[in-house]
């Protein structure tokens, strides 16, 4: 089953957000500031990046252009996840190099259809 | 003695009255001639002042004072005097006009006293007293007395000459058509008085009573015995006062008829033919005084009118000539730069109040003006700084205009001091600076309250799903229905969140749309899944009916969504137990085609009062609404603008109590109209060609290209050319580009709003003084008013308002042309000025050449000929004139200074339209004959124009 490294901050959502991929079946590793999302991708190589945009030590748009920047990382697709819901924000997370973008709330339905999507295209390639 | 006794018996032989006076003037003898013309006898005249006693009072009525009578310098100066027409008075207080002489009598070289003799002129040839009157009467024309007091003593010469004992002058009033007792005599004893004063305020229109009747033949006319002519109509009066004939005369100028003299007497009177025509001719000479003194008291009660408006003036008005001097500042002047009028005449402006660095171009403006007759400041309305004597500076706004002073250029300023003005329109400027920077304060606390409000949300309805997941598993049937509803509330309150960030978007404009290519149907399908236990809710039932052929539409799929789910969710909330229908077709009938969505309902329905409120934002049909079906009250105003942003339009119709249908009309591709919006910007270029319209364009400046289209479309109807910018800077470019007639102004715009524009505008001299009509809330006419906008508009426009506020400014039609032929400058200068004052276009030729070379350039809608020409002869001009048969419609007027011959009358038969005598028609008569001129022509080019202007106009032959 595919791995997914969540990078989010705040306590509560990387909990439920974990306990619910994990119940439908998906390996969740969790980073708690884009710095330690930036080493757990190098170290544990997951095949998708559930990142927050808004983090401490590295914010998500720098992790998102050192990953991409980065031949061993570039390939693994990443969904911003934001709660920045203002004009500009899709097109700052696809320009930071994100693979498709989500707006908090979470909807899970759409969010398991997002990375089924990632996943996919991410085989074909 | 016996020689004294023969002295005395020749003086009582003579017909002569003779007396004579000591040197105080007392009667020391009379004979019985002079008794027996004063009515009194010896005892009653000896011892007594002459003066005094016979030679009291002058014609008109006022006291004859002793000190001022030349007979009695006899007494002082030893030279002997001799005065004809002179009154003295009888007795009976009757008077007679006299030939009245005084001798010096000498003892040892010392006066000591005078003879005097006196003769009634009565009794002496009526040639003699007309040639009396005439005199007197020229006398007094050429004093200076006024008017009124001038023609009173006519009155009194007149009438005491010709032994009349009332007059009257009755004025023409122009405005009633009838004629008013101007002035009055009450004759000599003052015993006319009470017939003066009931007949004052009596009128005579033309051919009524005898001064009508004057008025109407323009000849004297006389009764002979009032008390039985059926035409008089103040015989009781008359008859109460004693008066028994009547004679009465024109004043005249040349052949008009300025006014009416009319004399009672007394007495029966005779009439002559000779006495008549003497009269006329008075008639004629007090005629052209009063003309004359009329037009000076016109002009000096102008003139004072003109001093008064200036004195009061708010603004300061200064005139300068050529040379930048000044000859006139007025006490707003004073007021505002310190200097005083007799400081600062004759001095030169630039100095005193034009700050140093615009000196320069002060003088270079002028000399422009001069050489070219080209003014960039001349006739409109500019801001400028000014410097006050203390050397302070401060705004002003500044209007100049040119006018001709004996041919030299004369320059008159408006000056206002906008110190004031400025600083509102600063503090005006920093209030919306200051409510504009609130406003964006108001949508970042929004956009960071939703974000701070998403997050924790996000938690909620995160382990809210979570749990209900689990319990599901477990099977914990109890706790999963109050999850659920945990759930549902949640995701609600998202919504709502959802819907103030989207409205705080549109409202900041950062709302974006992307575009996709979708399948309607596919997108239809989704959407009833979505909804339907929405719409269940309230046991209703969803019907979604989709057209075979919608196809696909390249749209933003998300706002199509969430503009259906709004309309389907506002059905389902006010309808219970009924049908939720949604109905989808594709409109191909219009290009481009568009995809119409129906969402209708069978539930409670609006009133037209409840439409009317329906698009506003968190407005629902009423307060009770928002307690039985909740939401926000944003839906509706959210679909509103996603509709139109993707170039579609919503509309509704309802019945209260029956049910509504929302229609959403969506183009199926919204890029065509995207690229529309775009493509105005690109193609609003200023060399590009304007839509018809000519002189008349408006220029259209509004972000919104629904609204640039409708606008344009309606200008174009109503015959104005359109350009239109799709921002503030492209309407800047073009509004200097093209100066159009009017500006039609939007003021939400983004990057550069319609404030910002109108500021710039009204700060470029060339372009401050086009009208600029604001579209905009009426809040805010005020701040339009003030920022220098001539109207405002509110959206949405109301057509008939837009018509009536842009009609004012529709180029006005010129009246006709007039050619003005002339070889004398002065002439014709005389000629022109009236013209041009009344807004005739005028243009004038000296010679033959310039005339057929104006002729050629444009044809005139009138020539006016100058028959009294020394270089060019009129007569033949107007014969070569006629000879062109391009030119046989243009009507000729000829204008001279003296009657002419019937040979020349000859000449000019059936070749003008009118001659008119410049010495006796008012200068009104030249205008009444072009006001009967049609508007203007088009500009004929002249020749192998014929057809068009042949047969124009339709003159009555009046010359």
């Amino acid at each position: 089953m595919a791995t997914i490294l969540l990078v989010e901050d705040h306590q509560e959502i990387w909990d439920f957000l974990s306990r619910r991929l994990k119940r439908r079946g998906f390996e969740v590793i969790v980073a708690q500031d884009g710095q330690e999302g930036l080493d757990q991708t190098r170290a544990k190589r997951p095949d998708l990046l559930l990142l927050d945009m808004n983090l401490p030590v590295m914010d998500g748009w720098t992790v998102a252009q050192t990953l991409k920047a980065d031949d061993a990382t570039k390939h693994i697709p990443i969904i911003a996840l934001t709660a920045h819901a203002m004009s500009g924000d899709r097109e700052k997370a696809l320009n930071a190099g994100c693979d498709d973008y989500h707006a908090k709330p979470v909807d899970f339905s759409q969010l398991l259809n997002q990375i089924e999507a990632a996943l996919t295209a991410r085989r074909a390639t | 003695m016996h020689a004294a006794a023969e002295i005395n018996a020749i003086l009582n032989a003579i017909e002569i009255g003779v007396y004579g006076v000591d040197a105080a003037g007392r009667c020391t003898f009379i004979n019985k001639a002079g008794l027996a013309m004063l009515g009194y006898t010896i005892d009653e005249v000896l011892g007594v002042n002459m003066h005094a006693l016979i030679h009291h009072t002058y014609p008109d009525g006022t006291p004859y004072p002793e000190s001022a009578c030349p007979l009695l310098q006899t007494l002082e100066t030893g030279r002997p005097v001799a005065l004809d027409t002179e009154m003295l008075w009888r007795k009976d207080g009757s008077f007679f006009s006299a030939e009245y002489s005084s001798f010096p009598v000498f003892d040892e070289a010392v006066v000591t006293g005078s003879v005097i003799t006196f003769q009634d002129t009565v009794n002496k040839g009526q040639a003699r007293k007309r040639l009396g009157v005439q005199i007197s009467v020229s006398r007094i024309l050429a004093g200076s007395s006024e008017l009124d007091t001038a023609l009173t003593q006519v009155l009194g010469a007149i009438g005491s000459a010709l032994g009349w004992h009332v007059a009257l002058f009755w004025e023409i009033d122009e405005k009633e058509g009838v004629l008013r007792n101007a002035v009055a005599w009450p004759g000599p004893d003052g015993l006319g008085a009470d017939f003066l004063a009931a007949t004052a305020d009596m009128t005579f229109a033309r051919g009524v009573g005898l001064p009508g009747r004057v008025w109407q033949t323009e000849a004297p006319a006389y009764i002979s015995h009032l008390a039985s002519d059926e035409t008089f109509l103040r015989r009781d009066t008359a008859a109460q006062a004693g008066l028994r004939s009547a004679f009465a005369f024109p004043l005249k100028t040349g052949t008009q008829t300025v006014g009416v003299m009319e004399f009672f007497s007394r007495r029966w009177q005779h009439f002559d033919e000779n006495f008549l025509e003497s009269i006329s001719t008075l008639g004629q000479q007090i005629g052209q005084y009063f003309r004359r003194k009329r037009a000076e008291e016109a002009l000096r009660e102008s003139e004072a009118l003109k001093a008064a408006i200036l004195e009061t003036a708010l603004d300061c008005v200064i005139s300068i000539t050529a040379d930048s001097r000044i000859v006139e500042w007025n006490a707003a002047a004073e007021r505002t730069f310190g200097y005083r009028r007799d400081e600062v005449m004759g001095e030169l402006l630039p100095e005193l109040i034009i700050p140093e660095a615009h000196r320069a171009r002060h003088y270079q403006g002028v000399a422009r003006f001069i050489a070219t007759g080209q003014g960039r400041l001349i006739d409109r309305r500019i801001e400028i700084e000014a410097a006050r004597r203390d050397g302070t500076l401060f705004p002003v706004e500044l209007s100049i205009t040119s006018t001709s002073v004996r041919g030299a250029p004369h320059f008159t300023a408006y000056v206002r001091d906008i110190t004031v003005r400025k600083g509102y329109e600063r503090d005006l400027a920093a209030a919306k600076e200051e409510a504009e920077a609130a406003n964006r304060t108001k949508s970042q606390f929004i956009a960071n309250m939703s974000h701070e409000l998403r997050t924790p949300l996000t938690a909620v309805i995160g382990y809210g799903e979570m749990l209900e997941e689990e319990a599901q598993d477990r099977g914990l049937d109890s706790m999963l229905d109050d999850l659920r509803k945990v759930n549902s509330n949640a995701r609600h309150l998202l919504a709502l969140i959802n819907d103030v960030l989207d409205i705080s978007k549109i409202e900041a404009g950062k709302m974006e749309v992307h575009l996709e290519t979708f399948h309607v149907a596919q997108l239809v399908n989704e959407l009833g899944a979505t909804v339907e236990a929405l719409v269940a809710r309230k046991n209703n039932k969803l019907v979604v009916e989709c057209a075979p052929d919608t196809g696909s539409m390249h749209s933003d799929p998300v706002k199509v969504r969430q503009c259906l789910i709004n309309l389907l969710s506002n059905a389902a909330k006010f309808t219970e137990d009924g049908t939720v229908r949604l109905e989808v077709t594709r409109d191909a009938r219009e290009t481009p085609a568009s995809v119409v969505f129906r969402v209708v309902d069978t539930g409670i329905g609006m009133t037209q009062e409840q439409i009317a409120k329906l698009f506003q934002r968190f407005t629902q049909a009423d307060a009770s609404t928002t307690r039985r079906f909740g939401g926000t009250g944003l839906g509706l105003s959210i679909t509103k603008a996603f509709s139109s942003m993707l170039g579609g339009e919503i509309s509704v119709e309802s019945v209260a109590g029956e049910g509504t249908v929302f229609e959403l009309r969506l183009p199926a591709d919204s890029a065509a109209f995207q690229a529309a919006a775009d493509s105005a910007n690109s193609t609003d270029s200023p060399d590009a060609s304007t839509t018809g319209g000519g002189d008349n364009v408006v220029l259209v400046i509004d972000d919104d290209p629904n609204a640039r289209a409708l606008l344009s479309r309606f200008l174009v109807r109503e015959g104005f050319g359109v350009r239109t910018a799709s921002d503030g800077k492209m309407g800047l470019k073009l509004a200097r580009a093209l100066r159009p007639r009017a500006i039609l102004l939007d003021v939400m715009m983004p990057q550069m709003d319609g404030w910002t524009v109108l500021s710039a505008l009204k700060a470029d001299p060339d372009m401050a003084d086009i009208p600029v009509v604001m579209e905009t809330i009426v809040q805010e006419k005020g701040l339009a008013f003030s920022l220098g906008a001539a109207d405002y508009l509110t959206k949405p426009i109301q057509w008939p308002r837009l018509k009536k506020v842009l009609d004012r400014y529709r180029s006005t039609t010129p009246l006709a042309c007039v050619l003005v032929v002339d070889d004398d400058d002065s002439t014709r200068n005389l000629l022109c000025e009236p013209l041009e004052k009344e807004g005739w276009s005028v243009v004038d030729a000296h010679d033959t050449d310039a005339v057929f070379a104006a002729m050629q350039e444009k044809q005139p809608s009138l020539v006016l000929v100058d028959l009294n020409m020394s270089a060019m002869n009129g007569f033949a001009l107007i014969q070569d004139l006629r000879k062109h048969a391009e030119w046989r419609d243009v009507p000729v007027v000829a204008v001279s200074d003296q009657d002419l011959t019937p040979e020349e009358c000859e000449r000019l038969d059936g070749r003008v339209q009118q001659i008119i005598n410049t010495e006796n028609d008012a200068p009104e008569v030249l205008l009444s004959v072009l006001r009967k001129l049609p508007p203007a022509q088009p500009a004929h080019s002249g020749a192998g124009d014929t057809n068009a202007s042949r047969g124009a106009h339709g003159y009555d032959i009046v010359g």
